[in-house]
């Protein structure tokens, strides 16, 4: 089992060995064939106030880890620590209590409200849910939400429809907001939405998180995005984190092949920069018939023998930490 | 400049809601020349991949969507060609690959039979041949094991190779013009670029002129020759590369550019552009951008600026802007 550690102080979130397999059924009888290793054994810390961004492409397990550190799913092992409290232990309704301190901002703000529901309403649901306050309160802390978001009192009438994406973005931060999280995972936030748009929602993030002392957990596949809001990145593959470090000591120095192929393929908005880039060969390997060794081999140029058959502990480089053989 | 290929002239669009008439597309001009790439830029609803659609003549029909002005490939009107004439250019002589490929391929199909059927439709050549056509192009488009490729479903496929696959269908034909609709949104990055360098080699070989429609900066920098910019159904600049990404001018490209985070503004606010993207026909006077822009003066809410060249075919559409 992996474990990828920085400094024990101050951590608010910290994932130990987490794996999340699905089941793959087959046959008549409809029995457990296979199965899909989605998260396959990630450690992490997350400090208090601290951004933490997992980048790394489709199906290598980012959300999935997103959705069972808030237990939305059950993992299948290993266990996440909240505030030193293991939250796999709690019960439904100790969990139901603890989810008022982590929330989760998804992708699509289209998918994520409801059609039926004025704005309003839409954003006061956390409160009726976990029953804080009468009506008057709820309906200031609405109000005092929507304009710290940027919506104005007069959306507060109308349906998600009426809305274009960014805006409907920040009505899924106010509700999020509403029940004042120290925690929000932050599902792809940003990926939806049109240029000139984005920049105005990372803002109010960054807005948001100096404000009220946020801890985030930001999830995308956008690198440029990443380097701009986080303080350290972890970047997974095949379910596995295999580089975790500061943001800058990433980008300067990327240690773990997959982390160096990942930057160089990024296009930049720069027609001057001259850069080598490194095309990566094949497909990601399906999570269902994972290698033996390292997840990476299949595309690494760097790989030996070992790499097939043995999987890399992460360890300690500087202030990075990589599972790569190459740095044993 | 090299000889034009294709040239969209005054072009405009308009569909039709539920009481009238919706312009999505405002009297767009631009051209391609032979062999050029060119991208073509632009948020979500400003009318690019409808642009696009008009070149390949697949608008819908005369009761929900009307279209003005004129498309000229080598000199022909494509509005005045008719049915069977359009037929034989589309596809041909000018191709479109889109943003998901899962949605363009018959997913009861094997994929070396869709290609075939590319293949048989626009030159007629016997079985044989047809089937060592389809082996060649998969193995030309980076596809590993490309005769039993040949014979799996879409649905065995990843994105990356469908979108593969697309390309050995539309090269298949040697346009003159290929047409990429988001071709790489819908991929990862490691993915995207091998895409992008798929595509790039694709047009050394042919000399075929492409039309990138991307929102993506990026992959614009990354591949294209000169650029348009269009915003709310109207171009608002057009640029060499180098001149646009160096001296943009017009305020929303520049705003645009600015929005980008990148290593110079790291922790800083991220410059944002007020306001959102209007609905298609909403502006009816003045400039398009003038609501959102930082610049706009009283003039620039009552009157539309015209493209104008700006330097040596730097055009911008801007008041503001000698």
């Amino acid at each position: 089992m992996e474990k990828i550690t920085q400094s024990e102080n101050a951590a608010l979130v910290a994932v130990e060995g987490l794996k999340k397999y699905y089941p793959i059924k087959g046959g008549v009888l409809k029995r457990t064939i296979g199965r899909v290793k989605a998260v396959d054994g990630v450690s992490f810390e997350i400090k208090k106030r601290e951004v933490l961004g997992i980048a790394g492409e489709s199906g290598c397990g980012k959300s999935t880890t997103g959705r069972v550190m808030l237990r939305l799913q059950e993992p299948t092992a290993g266990r996440v620590l909240f505030e030193g409290v293991d939250l796999s232990r709690l019960s439904k309704e100790e969990m139901r209590v603890k989810r008022r301190q982590m929330q989760q901002i998804f992708q699509d703000p289209y998918a994520s409200l409801n059609p039926w529901m004025k704005v309003r309403d839409i954003i006061a649901e956390p409160l009726f849910a976990h029953g804080i306050g009468d009506q008057r309160e709820r309906t200031d802390r609405v109000r005092e939400m929507m304009e710290i978001c940027g919506l104005s009192e007069k959306h507060a009438e109308r349906y998600p429809h009426e809305f274009s994406g960014g805006q409907r973005q920040r009505i899924c931060i106010a509700r999020a907001l509403i029940l004042k999280p120290k925690f929000i995972v932050a599902d792809e936030p940003v990926s939806a939405l049109d240029v000139s748009i984005r920049s105005q929602i990372i803002n109010l993030f960054q807005e948001l998180q100096k404000e009220f002392g946020l801890t985030y957990m930001f999830i995308s596949h956008d690198l440029s995005v990443m380097r701009h809001i986080s303080d350290r990145i972890g970047i997974m593959y095949l379910g596995r984190m295999v580089e975790l470090a500061e943001c800058e000591t990433l980008f300067e120095c990327p240690l773990h092949p997959y982390t160096q192929a990942l930057l160089s393929a990024v296009p930049v908005a720069d027609p001057h920069a001259q850069r080598k880039r490194q095309i990566l060969q094949g497909d990601v390997p399906s999570p269902a018939n994972a290698p033996a060794g390292c997840a990476f081999a299949s595309r690494c140029a760097h790989a030996m023998p070992i790499c097939t058959k043995e999987r890399p502990e992460a360890r300690q480089c500087g202030t990075s930490a990589v599972a790569c053989h190459l740095y044993a | 400049m090299s000889k034009r290929l294709i040239e969209v002239k005054d072009l405009s669009i308009q569909f039709r809601s539920e009481r009238s008439w919706v312009t999505a597309v405002s009297r767009v001009s631009f051209h391609i020349g032979a062999g050029e790439t060119v991208g073509l830029v632009g948020e979500s609803g400003c009318g690019k991949s409808v642009s696009s659609l008009a070149i390949m003549g697949l608008l819908p029909d005369r009761r929900t969507c009307r279209a003005q002005g004129e498309i000229l490939y080598e000199g022909r009107d494509l509005f005045s060609c008719d049915r069977e004439s359009m037929r034989r250019i589309r596809g041909n002589r000018i191709s479109m690959i889109f943003q998901e490929p899962m949605t363009c391929l018959n997913p009861v199909v094997p994929v070396g039979k869709q290609i075939a059927e590319a293949i048989r439709l626009h030159n007629r050549p016997d079985r044989r041949e047809i089937d060592a056509r389809v082996v060649s192009l998969l193995a030309m488009v980076g596809i590993p094991d490309p005769k039993g490729a040949a014979k799996r479903y879409p649905f065995e496929l990843s994105g990356g190779m469908r979108q593969r696959v697309m390309i050995a269908m539309v090269m298949s034909c040697s346009p003159q013009l290929l047409i990429a609709d988001e071709p790489t949104t819908a991929l990862d990055v490691t993915i995207q670029a091998q895409i992008l360098d798929l595509i790039r080699g694709m047009k050394e070989k042919s000399g075929a002129a492409t039309l990138m429609i991307t929102h993506d900066l990026g992959v614009i920098a990354d591949i294209c020759e000169r650029v348009i910019i269009m915003y709310a159904g109207q171009v608002v600049e057009e640029a060499e590369k180098f001149e646009l990404f160096d001296h943009p001018a017009h305020p929303y490209t520049a705003a645009l550019l600015k929005s980008i985070p990148s290593l110079s503004n790291k922790g800083k606010k991220l410059y944002s552009i007020r306001g959102s993207v209007p609905s298609p026909g909403s502006i009816e006077k003045g400039c398009v951008f003038a609501p959102r822009c930082s610049l706009a003066k009283p003039r620039c809410l009552a009157e539309r600026p015209e493209l104008r060249d700006i330097a040596g075919g730097h055009l911008c559409r801007c008041w503001e802007v000698d």
